[in-house]
C-alpha cells in the first residue's frame, strides 16, 4: 500500500444525506476499546521505548539471525542486533515521523488550501498563481508516491529529519485538496459578506470564519495520512531509500528482514511487520468510529 | 434488513468457485522445470538478480552480475587463464599466471619482450558466421579506442596508447601487440584475456555502420538483439525487458558443440527466493546468494556450493583529503578498529575469508613480511588516538551501496565494534552510482564496498587503487608517503617481466607501503555468491567470479 | 456570448448550445495534453534533484577526465540545463522522451516494451479488486448484523494497515516456498514456454488471441498470488469507501419506501448500490493510480519486471532521462483515468458537472 492515495475523505464527497439524522449511532463495542488501548500502548513506548528495551537497540548483542529465545525475546537480525529491542526503540522514531510529517502536511495543506481556495476565482496574476497552483496539486496526485518517494528521498537524502519532510511534502497536497474542495464550499456563505460589511479585514474574515469551516476534512482525514506516511516509511526502506542502518527504523527493518522470513527465519521482519500493522488499525478503526460519530 | 438466505447462499457459492478456480489453475504450474532426475539436459534455467541492460561493452561501463555473465558468453578473446585445482577448493580455479590459446592457435613473444605476436585459428567462424581473421582484431582495437563510454583506454593505459602503430594485422591470419617496455607484457596478456580484450566480428560490425557511428556502437546499442557479433559459446535468442534472457550456444563455437544448448536466464530480484528455487528444482543455477542462505545451503544433497579462493576485496576507502583520515595516525588506529573476524564469520557465515591486502598470495615472488599485522585491538586503537592527541571519540560518515546487504551488515558490526576503540561510526547508504560519484568528487569521507581488479596483475592492481585522476581512487593518497610509493612502482614497471624475480619484491614493497598508509584498510576477500543444483557439473571459477557456461554440463550424477 | 442575432440561422445558434452542452467533458480532454506537458517540467526538475552524476557512473572506474567530459557531452549532459530543458521539451512533443543514459536505447521503446505487462496486471487486478469489493460489500448490506458483516468491516478498517510488500514476502514464504501451491515467483511463465510473437503486446490477451492456451494458464497461474496480494491489501481502501456510500444509501428513505412497501429483496439491493456507486468511482479512480504503484513492488517480489522496476533501477543508476520519461508516463495514464472516473461520475451524475453550483473538485 505502499502508493497509497488515500480516496479523499468521503465526507466531502457524499453531501451528508437528508436523513443521516435518523442512522442509530454505533455504540462504542470492545474493539474500538482494545484499538484504543493498543494504541495508548504504541504511544507510550514511543516515549519510554528506548528505556525499557532490554538490550542496546543499535548494536550488535548477540549471534546473528538466532530464534526468538528468553534472552531474546525478539530474535537477533542478520548482523546479530536484538529485534524486540529494535522494536521497540523503533516506535518512537516512526511514531514521530508519522506525527510530525502528518502534522506539518496538515498544516501545509491547510494553508495552501486555503490560499489557493480563496484566490482561484479572482482575476489577475493572484487568481492566476491560485488556479496553477490549484492544478498543480491535482497533477501530484497522478503520481504513485512510492515513485514521487523515491525521488524525493533521494534529493533529500535520509535521516529522520529529512524523511519527515520529504514525507510531509509528498502528502501535503492530500490534505489542500481536501481544504481546497471545502473552502470553495464555504467561501459563498452569506455569513462572510456580512462580516466583511461589518468592516472586519479579509484576513480576520478567513482565520475567523473560513478556516474553523473549512478544516474538518483534512482534520479528519489525518489517520489516513498518519498511517500512509508510516506505511510510505516502510516501503521506501523496502526499496532501499529508507533510514541507514542502524537506525531501528520498522519499515528498513521489514525490509532487511524480508529476505531473511522468504528462508524461513520469520522474526527479524515481523515483529516489526506486526508492530506496524497494529499501530496503523488501531489508528484506523479509532477514526472510523470518531468519524462516523461525529459526521452526518 | 435480514438477509435472504438464497442472496447470500449465492454470494457465498460466488465466492467459493472463483477461489477454487484460481487455485485450479495455479496449480497447473507447479511441477519442477529445472532439475528433473538422472538423465542429462541440454536446457538450464540461471535466476539471475538484474538483468544485462546493454550487451554492448564499448558504449558505457556496465555494471551487475547478469551484464557481465551474458557478454562474457557472447564473445571470446584471443587467449584465456587455464584451469586449475587450487588446494582446499572444491571447483577448479583460473591459473592468473599462465595463459593458453582461445581464438588464436598459439602466439610468441619477441626476445626483446616487446612484439606479442598472435597466430589466429583459419577457418573460425563467428556467430554470424563471417571468418575471423587478423583484421577483425584490429578493428575490434580500434572501435574499443573510439568509443568514450568503454573507458577502454583507461584498461589498456599505459600498455597501448596507439592503436594504429601498435596492433598489427601482418597478415590474414596474424597480429602483432608492439608494447615500449617488456614490463607491460603481463598486464597486456591479462587484458586481453578477460573480456575487455574481446573480439568482435567486423565484417557483420561494419555492415552497421555510419558515418556518423563508424564502429556500429549506437547500432550496436539500440536493441539488445544487435549484440550478436561475438565469436563467444553462446548467443541471444530472445530478451524480455527485465524478465528474461534466453541464449542458445553458437553452433560456430571454437570448442564445440556444447552439451548446453539452451540458457533461460530469469530475473528474480529477492536472493532469498533465488536461493528457495534453486532448493525446489526451479532453477539450476542461482546467481548473487546471500551468504546467510549459502551457509544454509550447505546442509542441503541437492545444492552445490562452489568454494574457491576469489579475488573480490571487502575493503574500506578513507579519504585522505578531508578530517579526521587526512591524519594517517587515525586512519591506521581504524584499521585496529575494524572487527575483521566478527565480519568473516558472522556477517559472510564463512563465505569469505581473512585476507588483509591486495594482492594475490600465490603470485611468484611475493612476500608477506612488508605488511603491517592489522587485527582488532581497540586497545591499540585508542591507544593510537591518544599518542597522536585526538580527541575520542572521532566520528565519521561511512557510505555504503544500498545495493549489497552484506557490505551494510558489515558496516553495523563495524560501527558496533568500532565504538569501543574511539571511533563514532554514522551509516550513509546510497545508491551505486550515487556513491560511486560522490566518492570521485571527494565527497564522502570514508566508503566501504566489494572491489576487485580486472586483471589481476600486480602493477595493474596497486595502480588501481591510488593512480591520481584514477576512477577508483577514492583515497587521494598523495605525499611524500604517496611519493615513496610510486617510486617503487616505477621501478618495477622498468624491469622486463612483471612476474619475474626483480620486480616480485618490488611490488610486495609497494604493497607494505600502501597498507602502511591504511588508505584502504582490506577487510576480506569474499567468495562466490553462486550456488547450482547438485547435478549441475563442471562449474570452474573464473577470475572476475563469473560462471563459464561453456564448461558447464547438467543431468547424470550428482557433485559431491 | 454574442446575443443571438434574431435572423441568424437557428441551427447555428442550436450548434453552439450543442458545443456549450458538451462543455464540461470537452474542456476536460483539451486541457489534459497541457497539463500532461506541466507535469512534463516537474518531472525534469524533480529528477535533477537527484544528487549524483549519471556520467560518471557510465564513464567508468578508470575513466581520465578527458573521456569523462566526452562521456557528459555523449549524454548530453554537458549544456545548461535550459538547453538541456529545450531538448527534453522538442522531443517530448514528438513523443519521444529521448534515449536512456545507462544503455543507450531509446526510452520510449523501453517504456513500450513495459508498459502492457504491467497495465495489463494493473486491469486484470483492478476488476477482481472491483468484483471482491461489490461482493464483500454485498454481505454487508444483506445482513449488517452477521458475523461475516462484521469480519468484513473490521477487515475495511484495517485499510493501510498491512502494507502490500509484507502481504507480498508472507504470500510467498506460505504459498511457494512452504505450501508449494504456486509456481515459482520467477516472471509470467514457466522457464521454457515461448510466449506467442505479440499481437496486441498484452501478453495475457496476445496468449489467448494466438490460441496457445498453455501459455495462457501459465501467466493465470504466475499472475494469481501477485494478484492476490494486490487485491487484499487493496481492498480495504475501496471497501471502507464502498461502506461508507453504501450505509446512508441503505437507509435512505427511498430505500425504506421500497422495503415499506414489499419490494422484492433484489431490487431493494439494487436500488442501494444504484445510489451509492456514483460517487464511489471517483475513488475507483484514485486506486487504479494507486493499483500502478503498487506493481512496483510486486514487479520486485514476482519478478514481473515492468514500468516499476525500470523506474526503480533508473533512480538506482541516475538515468535521468529513462526516469523522467517514466513518470511522465505514468501520471499520464493516471490522468486519464482520472479523467474517465470523472466523466463517467458527471455522466451518472449531471449534478457534478463543472458550471453546476458547489463543483470545484
Amino acid at each position: 500500500m505502499t502508493s497509497t492515495l488515500p480516496p479523499p475523505a468521503a465526507p466531502t464527497d457524499t453531501p451528508a444525506p437528508p436523513t443521516a439524522a435518523r442512522r442509530p449511532r454505533p455504540r462504542l463495542g470492545v474493539g474500538t476499546w482494545i484499538a484504543a488501548a493498543l494504541l495508548g500502548l504504541v504511544l507510550l513506548v514511543a516515549v519510554i521505548g528506548p528505556l525499557i528495551a532490554p538490550h542496546d537497540p543499535t548494536g550488535v548483542v548477540g549471534l546473528p539471525s538466532r530464534p526468538p529465545s528468553g534472552e531474546h525475546w525478539g530474535g537477533t537480525d542478520s548482523t546479530g542486533m536484538d529485534v524486540f529491542s529494535r522494536t521497540l526503540a523503533g516506535t518512537r522514531i516512526d511514531v514521530a515521523i508519522a506525527v510530525f510529517s502528518t502534522l506539518l502536511a496538515t498544516a501545509l495543506g491547510i494553508v495552501v488550501g486555503l490560499a489557493v481556495g480563496m484566490n482561484e476565482s479572482r482575476r489577475g496574476p493572484v487568481g492566476m498563481a491560485a488556479r496553477g497552483l490549484s492544478r498543480l496539486l491535482d497533477l501530484l496526485q497522478a503520481i504513485p508516491v512510492v515513485i514521487i518517494g523515491l525521488v524525493v528521498v533521494s534529493f533529500f537524502g535520509t535521516s529522520t529529519v529529512t524523511m519527515i519532510l520529504a514525507i510531509a511534502v509528498i502528502l501535503m497536497p492530500i490534505q489542500a485538496r481536501l481544504t481546497r474542495t471545502e473552502v470553495l464550499r464555504v467561501r459563498g456563505d452569506a455569513y462572510l459578506d456580512a462580516a466583511r460589511q461589518a468592516g472586519q479585514h479579509e484576513l480576520r474574515v478567513i482565520v475567523k470564519h473560513v478556516l474553523p469551516n473549512s478544516v474538518r476534512p483534512a482534520l479528519l482525514n489525518v489517520s489516513v495520512i498518519l498511517g500512509i506516511s508510516i506505511v510510505l516509511t516502510a516501503a521506501l526502506g523496502f526499496l532501499g531509500v529508507g533510514l541507514p542502518p542502524p537506525t531501528p527504523e520498522w519499515g528498513s527493518m521489514i525490509a532487511h528482514g524480508a529476505g531473511d522470513a522468504a528462508v524461513g527465519k520469520w522474526w527479524s521482519a515481523g515483529f516489526p511487520a506486526a508492530a506496524l500493522c497494529i499501530t496503523v488499525a488501531s489508528a484506523s478503526v479509532l477514526t472510523h468510529r470518531f468519524t462516523v460519530n461525529r459526521v452526518g | 434488513m435480514p438477509a435472504p438466505p438464497r442472496l447470500r447462499r449465492l454470494a457465498r457459492a460466488a465466492v467459493a468457485v472463483v477461489a477454487l478456480g484460481l487455485v485450479a489453475t495455479a496449480c497447473a504450474d507447479t511441477g519442477d522445470s529445472a532439475s528433473g532426475s538422472g538423465a542429462a539436459r541440454d536446457t538450464i534455467v540461471v535466476v539471475t538478480g538484474d538483468q544485462a541492460s546493454n550487451v554492448v561493452r564499448d558504449y558505457g561501463f556496465t555494471n551487475g552480475t547478469d551484464n557481465q555473465e551474458v557478454t562474457n558468453s557472447i564473445h571470446a578473446q584471443l587467449i584465456r587463464k587455464p584451469y586449475i585445482a587450487e588446494e582446499g577448493a572444491n571447483v577448479q580455479v583460473q591459473d592468473l599466471y599462465h595463459f593458453e590459446p582461445f581464438l588464436a592457435q598459439s602466439y610468441d613473444v619477441s626476445p626483446d619482450g616487446k612484439v606479442f605476436t598472435f597466430h589466429l585459428r583459419q577457418g573460425l567462424k563467428s556467430q554470424q558466421g563471417n571468418e575471423l581473421t587478423a583484421d577483425d582484431v584490429v578493428w575490434s582495437f580500434e572501435r574499443k579506442f573510439s568509443s568514450k563510454g568503454g573507458g577502454m583506454p583507461g584498461y589498456y593505459a599505459p600498455m597501448l596508447t596507439d592503436i594504429d602503430k601498435q596492433v598489427v594485422a601482418v597478415d590474414k591470419y596474424t597480429v602483432t601487440f608492439t608494447i615500449d617496455q617488456p614490463g607491460y607484457g603481463f598486464t597486456l596478456l591479462g587484458n586481453l584475456a578477460e573480456n575487455i580484450g574481446s573480439i568482435y566480428d567486423s565484417t557483420y560490425l561494419k555492415q552497421h555502420a555510419t558515418a556518423d557511428d563508424p564502429y556500429a556502437i549506437q547500432w550496436g546499442v539500440s536493441s539488445m538483439m544487435n549484440g550478436n557479433s561475438g565469436f563467444g559459446p553462446y548467443m541471444l535468442q530472445s530478451v524480455t525487458p527485465n524478465q528474461e534472457i534466453v541464449m542458445t550456444a553458437n553452433p560456430n563455437y571454437v570448442f564445440g558443440p556444447l552439451p548446453i544448448k539452451t540458457m533461460i536466464r530469469r530475473v528474480v530480484p529477492d536472493a532469498a527466493t533465488r536461493a528457495n528455487m534453486l532448493v525446489r528444482g526451479d532453477a539450476d543455477v542461482a546467481l548473487d546468494l546471500r551468504p546467510s542462505d549459502q551457509a544454509d545451503l550447505a546442509s542441503n544433497p541437492d545444492v552445490f556450493t562452489p568454494t574457491a579462493s576469489s579475488n573480490l576485496y571487502h575493503s574500506i576507502t578513507l579519504n585522505t583529503k578531508q578530517a579526521p583520515f587526512d591524519n594517517r595516525t587515525v586512519r591506521q588506529a581504524l584499521a585496529y578498529a575494524v572487527p575483521y573476524d566478527q565480519i568473516v564469520k558472522d556477517v559472510y557465515h564463512g563465505r569469505a575469508y581473512a585476507y588483509q591486502h591486495l594482492l594475490d598470495d600465490k603470485q611468484p615472488y611475493y612476500d608477506e613480511s612488508t605488511l603491517p599485522k592489522y587485527t582488532y585491538d581497540p586497545a591499540r586503537a585508542k591507544a593510537l588516538l591518544a599518542q597522536a592527541g585526538i580527541t575520542t571519540p572521532v566520528s565519521f560518515t561511512l557510505t555504503v551501496s544500498n545495493a549489497s546487504p552484506s557490505v551494510q551488515d558489515s558496516a553495523v558490526v563495524l560501527a558496533s565494534a568500532a565504538k569501543d576503540a574511539g571511533f563514532d561510526v554514522k551509516i550513509n547508504q546510497v545508491p551505486a552510482a550515487q556513491l560511486f560519484s560522490d566518492g570521485l568528487a571527494g565527497r564522502l569521507q570514508a566508503n566501504m564496498g566489494t572491489g576487485s581488479a580486472v586483471t589481476m596483475s600486480p602493477p595493474y592492481e596497486l595502480q588501481l587503487v591510488t593512480q591520481p585522476g584514477g576512477g577508483s581512487n577514492l583515497s587521494f593518497w598523495s605525499g611524500p608517503d604517496y611519493d615513496a610509493f610510486a617510486q617503487v612502482m616505477k621501478q618495477g614497471l622498468a624491469s622486463t617481466d612483471a612476474i619475474g624475480p626483480e620486480a616480485g619484491p618490488l611490488w610486495s614493497k609497494a604493497e607494505g607501503m600502501l597498507a602502511d598508509s591504511a588508505a584502504n584498510i582490506f577487510v576480506a576477500r569474499v567468495m562466490s555468491p553462486y550456488s547450482l543444483r547438485a547435478d549441475v557439473h563442471g562449474y570452474a571459477q573464473r577470475t572476475d567470479r563469473r560462471i563459464d557456461y561453456a564448461a558447464i554440463t547438467a543431468g547424470g550424477e550428482q557433485n559431491s | 456570448m454574442t446575443p443571438a442575432v434574431p435572423t441568424a440561422a437557428p441551427d447555428a445558434a442550436s450548434l453552439l448550445a450543442a458545443v456549450r452542452r458538451q462543455r464540461w467533458w470537452a474542456l476536460r480532454v483539451l486541457v489534459l495534453p497541457i497539463h500532461i506537458l506541466v507535469f512534463a517540467l516537474i518531472a525534469f526538475f524533480l529528477v535533477r534533484l537527484i544528487p549524483g552524476d549519471p556520467a560518471r557512473a557510465i564513464a567508468g572506474p578508470d575513466a581520465t577526465p578527458e573521456t569523462y567530459e566526452a562521456v557528459r557531452a555523449q549524454l548530453g549532459l554537458d549544456g545548461s540545463i535550459w538547453t538541456q530543458l529545450g531538448h527534453y521539451v522538442s522531443g517530448l512533443v514528438r513523443f519521444d522522451p529521448g534515449t536512456s543514459i545507462t544503455n543507450g536505447r531509446p526510452v520510449f521503446d523501453e517504456l513500450m516494451a513495459r508498459l502492457p505487462g504491467t497495465v495489463e496486471l494493473a486491469v486484470v487486478s483492478f476488476v477482481i479488486l472491483v468484483l471482491a469489493s461489490l461482493l464483500l460489500s454485498l454481505v454487508v448490506v444483506l445482513a449488517p448484523r452477521s458475523l461475516d458483516a462484521r469480519i468484513v468491516s473490521g477487515y475495511s478498517q484495517a485499510a493501510g494497515a498491512v502494507p502490500d510488500f509484507v502481504v507480498g514476502v508472507i504470500g510467498i514464504l506460505l504459498f511457494y516456498a512452504t505450501l508449494q501451491v504456486v509456481p515459482a515467483p520467477n516472471g509470467r511463465t514457466r522457464p521454457g514456454l515461448q510466449e506467442p510473437d505479440p499481437i496486441t503486446h498484452f501478453p495475457l490477451l496476445d496468449s489467448v488471441l494466438a490460441g496457445r492456451f498453455a501459455v495462457t494458464s501459465s501467466i493465470l497461474s504466475h499472475y494469481l498470488l501477485p494478484i492476490v496480494v494486490l487485491v487484499v491489501s487493496l481492498a480495504p481502501l475501496l471497501l471502507k469507501q464502498l461502506l461508507g456510500a453504501l450505509g446512508p444509501a441503505a437507509e435512505d428513505r427511498a430505500t425504506l419506501f421500497r422495503i415499506a412497501t414489499g419490494t422484492p429483496r433484489r431490487k431493494v439491493v439494487v436500488s442501494i448500490y444504484r445510489r451509492a456507486l456514483p460517487p464511489t468511482i471517483a475513488v475507483f479512480g484514485t486506486i487504479f493510480g494507486t493499483l500502478l504503484g503498487g506493481t512496483v513492488i510486486i514487479e520486485q517480489l514476482f519478478g514481473l519486471g515492468g514500468l516499476g522496476t525500470y523506474a526503480v533501477t533508473a533512480v538506482a543508476g541516475l538515468d535521468f532521462t529513462a526516469l523522467q520519461g517514466t513518470l511522465v508516463l505514468v501520471a499520464a495514464i493516471s490522468m486519464i483515468v482520472f479523467l474517465l472516473s470523472d466523466v463517467t461520475t458527471m455522466l451518472l451524475d449531471p449534478r457534478r458537472r463543472p458550471g453546476v453550483r458547489g463543483s470545484g473538485s
